[in-house]
């Protein structure tokens, strides 16, 4: 490292871009949320402080936003609960698997890289109860009485959703298990073997053990990545019907930039950071382990 | 059965259901391709028909009345550009990071880390108030600024693990031949980050591209436009125009996987290393 004091200008120069643009746009912005959510402000009316009455309206008057932290928790838990093992459970089988792996692990990510946009469009249309591949289908093979309206229907309307969701994700938690399977010891296994283990006994005495750290990890992508979820809902059912499925940040842009109710809005936006912090502190903490040393 | 034949049984079974599942990855962008090229009453009458009467029409009404076109080409240009000013950025910021020793120099990466955590709602409503004020609105540069600012906690974080990893003599030989640090970094340190920077361009690129929110309340203008936020205007224009719609999600759709095609390797790996690390 070459030292600092004949370089502070370089450091300074080199450093200054960043650090401008990120304070700029990430970091004032947020204080600017954070400070604005306890006025009530709407471009019409002069902008009024009114202290945490946002936020007591938020948790004791609005019904919707009640619904919209509901359906938000919600896809959070379900998001876990459902592609952590599937996501798992893909892993090690394609690395059971003798032929193929390249094109099962290629396919299962691709929906990875499409715009949330698209993929939401697209689904809109498979389920479609009139044309739509879904209903069709079952017709076709004789269930015509599950047909429904998926996205249209209140009682069907998440659950679309959250199988879209793990159609589009569930290959990139895939592919943090399967390297980090990849990265066990052979000789690990190998040793179980001889020793007797089953395959069910040595994934849940070897495998599992040590993924956990990833485990961790992609539990808490998953986690702040479900508070965040806006793209799908937005186009698969704008949280229809009659907001029961409502999510935070589909709430919060209508509250701001339809409702025109920026302090309003801003509250939702602080409610979302702190989830967002909170529950990656919590997780964290959940899943801390100590590094593993093979022998 | 032996142990081997029972081995062989059990693995045909794992790969017919593994290309099961791959097959409901593959057959609904395989509907979409076809489906595009129908006519909606083609469309209605039996969406499973394989094949289409290939309505190119549907391609051009997108392209050019749905304006699917424009927003095409605002999409490449706002994703290029984040991606150029954030490489250069970046690297700048993680070659001051970590090539000098500094004191403060773990302070601001943590800094910079932090940003990883932090959601894009939280920075939307004073964002859109100072770009509306100075009349960015509608602007390009609305769009890059966010990308950008973004985009630095994990590029810069992925730039400042490669800095760290080389030795040092590599600068004091340019130095000794007479290079100032500025040079250094132009001539030598650049060039070198070609991996991680390729790793960079690629998530930034693709997050660019499919990027929603800030794209939706920052270019309201029809012409300025990028095509996620094109795609979400189709469903109100053309809600009956089924198979427009299907066309305009091809024409976005197409470009992601031509190049997943031939860059799937890199792409999965520069999407999913962020986070392990992090």
């Amino acid at each position: 490292m070459v030292s600092m004091t004949r370089n502070k200008k370089t450091i300074i120069l080199f450093l200054l871009p960043a650090l401008l643009i990120y304070i700029c746009v990430v970091a004032a912005p947020v204080f600017s949320t954070v400070y604005n959510s306890f006025f009530k402000w709407n471009l019409v009316d002069a902008k009024k402080f009114i202290g945490f009455n946002n936020f007591t309206q938020l948790f004791t008057i609005d019904k919707i936003f009640k619904t919209s932290l509901n359906n938000t928790l919600l896809l959070m838990v379900l998001s876990i609960v459902i592609q952590v093992p599937l996501a798992i459970l893909l892993a090690v089988a394609i690395t059971s698997v003798t032929r193929g792996k390249r094109y099962f692990k290629t396919v299962y990510f691709m929906p990875n890289i499409l715009a949330s946009v698209a993929v939401g469009l697209l689904w809109s249309f498979i389920y479609n109860p009139e044309f739509g591949l879904i209903n069709r289908f079952l017709i076709a093979i004789g269930l015509e009485n599950s047909t429904g309206l998926w996205l249209a229907d209140q009682k069907t309307v998440l659950q679309s959703i959250m199988v879209v969701i793990c159609w589009q994700f569930i290959g990139y938690h895939m592919i943090l298990y399967l390297a980090a399977i990849e990265n066990i010891p052979p000789s690990i296994s190998e040793m179980a073997t001889i020793d007797g283990a089953g395959a069910w006994k040595r994934f849940t005495g070897i495998t599992l053990p040590i993924i956990k750290p990833i485990i961790g990890i992609d539990t808490v992508l998953i986690a702040t990545g479900s508070l965040r979820y806006f793209d799908l809902i937005y186009v698969m059912s704008n949280g229809g019907p009659n907001h029961s499925s409502e999510v935070m940040a589909l709430y919060m842009y209508y509250k701001s930039f339809r409702d025109m109710q920026y302090g309003y809005g801003s509250a939702i936006a602080v409610v979302l950071l702190c989830m967002c912090l909170l529950v990656t502190v919590v997780l964290n903490r959940l899943f801390r382990t100590e590094d593993i040393e093979y022998y | 059965m032996t142990g081997n034949h029972k081995k062989k049984i059990s693995d045909a079974i794992l790969f017919a259901v593994l290309a099961i599942v791959s097959l409901t990855y593959l057959y609904p962008l395989l509907w979409l391709i076809i489906n595009s090229l129908k006519t909606d009453d083609e469309l209605f009458a039996n969406p499973w028909s394989i094949i289409p009467s290939f309505q190119l029409s549907n391609y051009s009404t997108a392209w050019i009345s749905g304006k699917v076109g424009i927003s095409f080409f605002n999409s490449v240009l706002v994703s290029l550009i984040s991606v150029a000013v954030t490489i250069v950025v970046a690297s700048m910021a993680a070659f001051a990071l970590k090539r000098f020793k500094w004191k403060y120099s773990g302070l601001v990466l943590g800094l910079f880390l932090i940003g990883i955590m932090i959601p894009i709602h939280s920075t939307l409503i004073p964002l859109f108030m100072v770009f509306n004020r100075v009349g960015l609105l509608n602007r390009y540069i609305s769009l890059v600024l966010p990308y950008v600012a973004f985009a630095l906690p994990t590029s810069i974080f992925i730039l400042s693990g490669f800095m760290a990893s080389f030795p040092k003599e590599i600068e004091e030989a340019a130095i000794m031949d007479g290079c100032a640090m500025r040079g250094v970094f132009w001539k030598i340190i650049f060039p070198l980050s070609k991996t991680p920077i390729a790793t960079i361009s690629i998530f930034n690129f693709v997050n660019a591209w499919n990027e929603l929110m800030f794209a939706l309340i920052f270019m309201s203008d029809e012409n300025k436009m990028t095509l996620p936020v094109s795609l979400t205007r189709f469903k109100g224009q053309y809600s009956t125009n089924w198979t427009i719609q299907l066309a305009a999600v091809v024409i976005m759709v197409v470009p992601s996987l031509v190049t997943y095609f031939f860059l799937n390797d890199k792409i999965i790996k520069s999407l999913t290393v962020g986070a392990v690390k992090g």
